[in-house]
């Protein structure tokens, strides 16, 4: 699991205060204001020391995190300098009297601040009283969450605030990240140190993920396992478009434990099966990942008698599959309904039956998760004969792309099957949030590889679906009125990805929603005209291309002098923003899956018109960008027709190449620019002569 | 006993008891509650004060689930203070299709803060209910809170249904010996029906909920809602009543100690004018006192009680009344004056001035307006005289500006003996407005290079200041090129600098960028747009079917552009003048070539004001025409 960076959880549990006999050591106070180090930062972090102690682990995690702040801006910097926080460790348990807090506040005048628990705020944030857990975690009932809360008050522009924080956290994570970097503070010097533990039951690992984005020496001890971290000049995270999770681009410390034993439910696999870290570094997962698929697969009289249903009249491998596939998906998302609006619920149990997730509704106390129906999908393939084995994928949007250097289990989150079709393995991905077919998987494990869950180190390449997979069409037909009004219908016609994206925002939802979830997207490229869905079809069917029907009422559209009418026949895209920013780029681009526009267009001119001849751009085809336009006139029914083809297959683009892809993009958006004229063969056009309200 | 064992036997105990649901839970269906995804069959809220600040209120929901869709909508909340009023009893009856009840305590419904934020530590507190999966399709929910209120604010109650509403039913009983004062926001609720003892009811049938989707810009809706106090609250009937209360709570805190007076004397020091001292007071409190709103008192009259202004001038930190108290005290320390006005925020049409209340949102300042400017936003006082308006809380908008979002309403005037009912100023469009002088060389392959300077006065330069102020420097230059992409080709090389003067209440960028402005048309023809800037701007269509108003600031664009023509280019096509003058929009487009110069002047004003339906849409298909109009182009031909 990916938790939060760690300077967020510093900010939160910098309210968590509670007694202890530790003194408070604060640092000598500062000298003279420095130059600042980011004009446009709200605050600047003179020194930031991390110390976590994993010597105990995995009963303990000792944590201690002092930082020292010169706040230039008190009211942008409020983040930094309230906290507040619902206190419940990675283990469900609540910290209360674990977290000891204490700020020294030191205005420029010299006067000098100290707060503490008098200073802190509690209230009960939720309590759930006996019917049981929440959300599925904790079972054991009579929860109150308590929230606490600092605000260090009496901030000056130009004061220094200290915040320490310390804690012990019991039975904590396996995987921890540490994102050094935020937004609102550039840190004048960064200390770190990390202890791991030296329990040879544990295998650990440790990874400095974006160090390149900081200056910083790190120096590391085998033996005794601890690691010191030394940055100057870390610069604040800035916004950028396309720049994919912050773990992507920040300079993160991960540090990850395997167990080396697993404890399983099973009745058919040995608990004792001892995992061997020294082998290919991924292969201690795919091992454990093996045992709970084979722990958890033993097909039942249900599932049999499910799976033959199901595949019934089935003439092909590939047709059972598909069924299977289908069935399942639909059952996952009948589940994820009914969780979101289950409420609360104990959950005292996992599954250890596919019974448990056929009939989750009579199965209330069972923790159920996505990976269960990935498992269900393989045992049903299985049974229906066909040769199986679970993918365990890394998702883009959460950790950014995969590198199977950083060992971390938890970075392959997503639990996918893959069958066997001939000679062809094709993936089942019944558990994403959108409807998929068989043999595609969401994009945000697309175009990397998948860990095979068999007892050795086996990836298989996850290629992304070309960009003609993933089609956004639109055609329209329209007329243009003299006094510069166009009015028509199209069709907005998506498959593969781009479907998907649409598809998982229309789950769910009323007649309302779904309408305004279709038309905000063609108002948005449309800008000045009305819009009215006129038909929304196939949102539920990732067989058939999903398709919406609307209608166009586009005043304005063309710019009408006394005689010519000047528009664009390129509707669709020329009023659109370039997808980059203009200023230089500080991390690597990330796009989400590769797709190909196209736009058809056939616009009849006014009576008493004539076009002009129009020249279309130049086209661009860079292998991985492509770009054609065409117009063509029909001068005998008076008609233009404009064609756009746009087709993008990159996904990552380093930023040093940013410019380079923005100058395609300038390229597209002059000819997206492209106009046309159509004259008028007669008398010059009367002006306006409309009131003014 | 250990805590498993108390689970256990409370797990069994739903299944050992024979529930039964109450009889009010099984109104019956008729055919149009089918309809939709989720109905409620009846709402009943009954409201019994026991004194003046003091009441039990019963509120019962029965729904009917009909489509899985609807699940979303079976959920039951109520929002109360954790120190001041107590929940008697929270229960509910899931009922499936076939009868069977289940049958949902206390412990079924979630307890939790109702604000998690930053700015925000209050003790309002919420429980809810999510049926989730016990209720069954076609079964039905019945839920019922019982909780006391102790507070003089009104009860109130909205009857504009979330999900489509067969029947809902109001009752209030007053206290022993007492009647009520009622409010209605809409003439579309008929008039309570008085039950003979001073209390009333209120009774509607099958209504539908009406989608957010469609509403227009600056929309007001007109939520419907009844509001509801005893004749003997210490809100009292009459506004100076209202006044007198507020100002006793509020009042009663402006103390200013001596240090809090050597603060006021300091911050004053090197001011030469009664104005430039007040200046210097609202400008320390608006930006210095950062918000925050914590409430440590616990009595029913805390939410209105401000901390003591030392306090909150040492913790730099406070929310709009302690704010608005503070600049009182602070002025009132260097020998002027000031009152507290309560006003409702973001929504003029809140308060109806015949309905004396306290239910207002927000909190600012009158200053005696001796010797302002006289354009700075005012209201009347009465016999206090005219007094300055200014919102301490606003960190941006300077003083001689109103917040855009506090005015236009009403506003309540906080004085032991002069309180009353105000009208709060609306800025007219030449205290608000964006204006754009261009100078630019156009070449003859169409390229523009240019230079503009933009003033944004008034809450136009207090907004576009505060957009710049939180964003990185970066980011303002993409942002700005996105802009003139919209109205130039290809913007390139925009180089900025910007300046806020809050004595002006103007923010000035001085801008040069290079574009494709010159658009070729073939055959030696170009077309050259000379509108590349922020014009008269648009409105969003009026489709919904909602009950409310179109609240519009004021707006004044004003935008010359002086463009150099390349050599050996002649005009081809100019666009005609468009004038038009109307009662509430006004806009000029002259077009003019002197001297191988294109002189373009667009002047665009409107008047603010509440815009019912017709008006609106009339205003907004006349924006489109403005639009049309700034953006004809010229065509030029080469000799």
């Amino acid at each position: 699991m990916i938790r939060l960076p760690r300077l967020l959880i510093s900010a939160a549990f910098a309210l968590l205060a509670a007694e202890s006999s530790r003194a408070v050591d604060w640092q000598p106070l500062p000298t003279a204001p420095e130059p600042r180090l980011d004009n446009d930062a709200p605050a600047e972090a003179l020194f930031h020391i991390i110390g976590i102690d994993d010597g105990r682990f995995p009963y303990e995690r000792q944590v201690h995190d002092y930082v020292r702040y010169r706040i230039y801006d008190p009211e942008r910097a409020v983040e930094l300098t309230r906290v507040a926080l619902p206190q419940v460790a990675f283990n469900g348990d609540e910290m209360t009297d674990k977290v000891k807090l204490d700020a020294r506040l030191i205005l420029p005048n010299g006067t000098i601040h100290l707060f503490g628990k008098k200073d802190i705020r509690e209230r009960t944030d939720l309590n759930i009283s006996k019917s049981g857990g929440f959300l599925g975690l904790f079972a054991d009932g009579s929860i109150d969450y308590k929230e606490r809360f600092l605000a260090v008050t009496g901030i000056e522009p130009g004061s220094v605030l200290e915040i320490q924080f310390s804690y012990e956290e019991d039975w904590p994570s396996k995987l921890e990240t540490i994102q050094f970097q935020q937004k609102l503070a550039p840190i004048r010097d960064l200390q770190f140190n990390y202890q791991a533990t030296t329990e040879g039951y544990w295998n650990f690992r440790q990874f400095f993920l974006n160090r390149s984005a900081v200056h910083c020496e790190t120096s590391s001890d085998p033996k005794t396992r601890t690691i010191t971290i030394h940055g100057t000049n870390v610069p604040a995270l800035v916004d950028e478009p396309y720049s994919g999770p912050a773990i992507s681009y920040a300079a993160t410390f991960v540090a990850s434990y395997e167990s080396q034993r697993l404890q399983l439910n099973s009745r058919a696999v040995d608990e004792d099966f001892k995992l061997d870290p020294t082998r290919y570094p991924w292969s201690p997962y795919a091992t454990a990942m093996y045992l709970i698929d084979r722990d958890h697969n033993h097909p039942t009289h249900s599932l049999r008698v499910q799976t033959e249903a199901i595949t019934a009249g089935a003439q092909t491998d590939e047709d059972k599959a598909r069924r299977i596939h289908d069935w399942v998906q639909k059952l996952y998302r009948r589940y994820a309904t009914w969780n979101d609006n289950s409420g609360i619920r104990r959950t005292d149990r996992g599954t250890d039956s596919p019974d448990d997730v056929i009939h989750f509704e009579d199965h209330r106390n069972v923790r159920i998760y996505p990976s269960d129906f990935a498992m269900l999908d393989q045992m049903m393939n299985e049974t229906a004969g066909l040769e199986t084995d679970i993918a365990l994928l890394p998702n883009r949007s959460v950790s950014g792309p995969f590198n199977p250097g950083i060992v971390a289990w938890d970075l392959l989150p997503d639990w996918v099957d893959r069958v066997k079709i001939g000679d062809t393995w094709r993936f089942s991905d019944p558990t994403s949030n959108s409807f998929l077919s068989f043999g595609d998987v969401r994009w945000q494990c697309e175009s990397q590889v998948g860990l095979l869950a068999k007892p050795n180190q086996t990836f298989v390449p996850v290629t992304p679906a070309g960009a003609k997979a993933s089609l956004d069409d639109l055609i329209g037909t329209y007329t243009l009125s003299a006094d510069g009004t166009l009015d028509g219908t199209g069709i907005r016609r998506m498959t593969g990805h781009v479907a998907e994206a649409v598809r998982a925002g229309l789950i769910d939802q009323d007649d309302a929603t779904r309408d305004e979830r279709c038309r905000e997207p063609i108002e948005q490229l449309l800008r000045g005209a009305t819009i009215k869905v006129t038909d929304i079809a196939n949102s539920d069917d990732p067989y058939k291309p999903m398709q919406i029907k609307f209608s166009v009422h586009w005043p304005g559209f063309a710019e009408v002098t006394k005689s010519r009418l000047i528009f664009h026949p390129g509707l669709y895209h020329f009023q659109q923003p370039a997808p980059l920013g203009t200023t230089e780029r500080h991390y690597n681009i990330q796009f989400p899956y590769c797709h190909y526009d196209r736009d058809r267009a056939i616009i009849q001119l006014p009576a008493g018109f004539a076009l002009r001849p129009v020249t279309a751009p130049d086209p661009l085809d860079a292998s991985v960008i492509t770009y054609k336009t065409s117009v063509t006139a029909d001068s005998a029914s008076n008609r233009l027709h404009y064609a756009r083809d746009y087709s993008c297959s990159l996904l990552t683009v380093r930023a040093g190449r940013a410019a380079d892809l923005r100058g395609a993009y300038d390229q597209i958006a002059t000819g997206d620019q492209l106009e046309a004229v159509a004259e008028r063969k007669g008398a010059a056009r009367a002006v306006d002569s409309g009131d003014a309200p | 006993m250990k805590r498993g064992a108390w689970l256990v036997w409370a797990a069994f105990v739903p299944a050992a008891a024979a529930a039964s649901a109450p009889d009010w839970a099984l109104v019956p269906a008729d055919a149009d509650s089918k309809t939709a995804a989720f109905a409620i069959l009846t709402h009943q809220e009954s409201v019994q004060y026991s004194g003046t600040a003091e009441a039990q209120i019963r509120e019962r929901w029965v729904g009917l689930l009909n489509q899985e869709r609807g699940r979303d909508y079976a959920k039951f909340s109520i929002e109360f203070n954790a120190d001041t009023d107590k929940v008697l009893s929270a229960q509910a009856w899931v009922i499936d299709g076939s009868g069977k009840v289940q049958e949902l305590g206390r412990e079924a419904f979630l307890d939790a803060a109702a604000d998690q934020d930053h700015m925000y530590w209050t003790h309002e507190r919420i429980l809810h209910l999510a049926t989730g999966d016990r209720l069954k399709l076609n079964g039905r929910v019945a839920v019922e809170f019982v909780h006391t209120q102790n507070s003089f604010f009104d009860w109130k109650t909205y009857l504009s249904p979330a999900v489509h509403t067969m029947s809902q039913t109001v009752q209030v009983e007053p206290p022993p010996g007492d009647t009520l004062r009622w409010h209605a926001s809409s003439g579309q609720i008929k008039p309570p029906n008085p039950d003979g003892s001073g209390g009333l009811v209120w009774t509607d049938q099958s209504r539908n909920s009406t989608p957010f989707d469609g509403e227009p810009t600056g929309f007001l809706r007109n939520f419907l809602w009844l509001q509801v106090r005893p004749s003997r609250s210490p809100v009292g009937g009459a506004w100076a009543d209202a006044s007198r209360l507020a100002d006793s709570i509020i009042g009663g805190q402006m103390v200013c100690p001596p240090a809090l007076q050597a603060r006021a004397r300091d911050l004053t020091a090197t001011a030469t004018t009664r104005w430039n001292r007040v200046r210097a007071l609202t400008e320390w409190v608006q930006k210095r006192v950062v918000y925050l709103e914590l409430s440590t008192d616990t009595d029913s009259y805390a939410g209105m009680r401000p901390h003591l202004p030392a306090e909150v001038a040492a913790n730099l930190c406070g929310d709009c009344k302690d704010k608005a108290a503070l600049l009182v005290t602070l002025l009132r320390a260097i020998g002027d004056d000031g009152r507290v006005l309560l006003v409702n925020q973001g929504d003029p049409t809140a308060i109806d001035p015949n309905f004396p209340t306290l239910d207002f949102n927000h909190a600012i300042v009158a200053i005696p307006d001796s010797g302002a400017p006289p354009d700075w936003p005012r209201i009347d006082a009465g016999p206090l005289g005219r007094m300055v308006v200014f919102d301490p809380t606003d960190s941006v908008t300077p003083l001689g500006v109103l917040s855009a979002a506090d005015q236009g309403g009403w506003t309540l005037l906080l004085d032991p003996s002069a309180g009353r009912l105000a009208q709060l100023p609306q800025a007219p469009g030449d205290q608000t407005e964006i204006v754009t002088e261009v100078q630019a060389q156009l070449d003859g392959d169409g390229g523009i290079k240019v230079e503009c300077n933009r003033r944004f006065t008034g809450t136009a330069g207090a907004g576009a200041y505060a957009e710049r102020r939180d964003l990185r420097q970066d980011t303002v230059t993409d942002n700005w090129l996105a802009i003139l992409r919209r109205f130039v080709p290809a913007p390139q090389n925009l180089a900025w600098t910007d300046q806020w003067l809050p004595d002006a209440a103007q923010y000035r960028m001085h801008q040069t960028f290079s574009a494709q402005a010159g658009r070729p048309l073939g055959s030696g023809l170009m077309a050259l747009s000379p509108q590349f800037s922020l014009g008269a701007s648009t409105l969003q269509e009026w489709r919904t079917e909602a009950e409310g108003t179109a609240w519009i600031e004021a707006r004044h664009f004003k935008y010359h552009a002086e463009i150099k023509l390349p050599a050996g280019w002649s005009i081809d096509e100019l666009p005609d003048d468009w004038i038009r003058h109307g009662s509430t929009v006004n806009c000029e487009v002259h077009y003019q070539v002197k001297d191988g110069t294109l002189d373009f002047d667009s002047d665009f004003s409107l008047k603010p004001g509440f815009y019912a339906k017709s008006p609106y849409e009339a205003i907004r298909r006349f924006l489109l025409k403005v639009t049309e109009a700034e953006h004809r182009p010229v065509v030029l031909r080469k000799a």
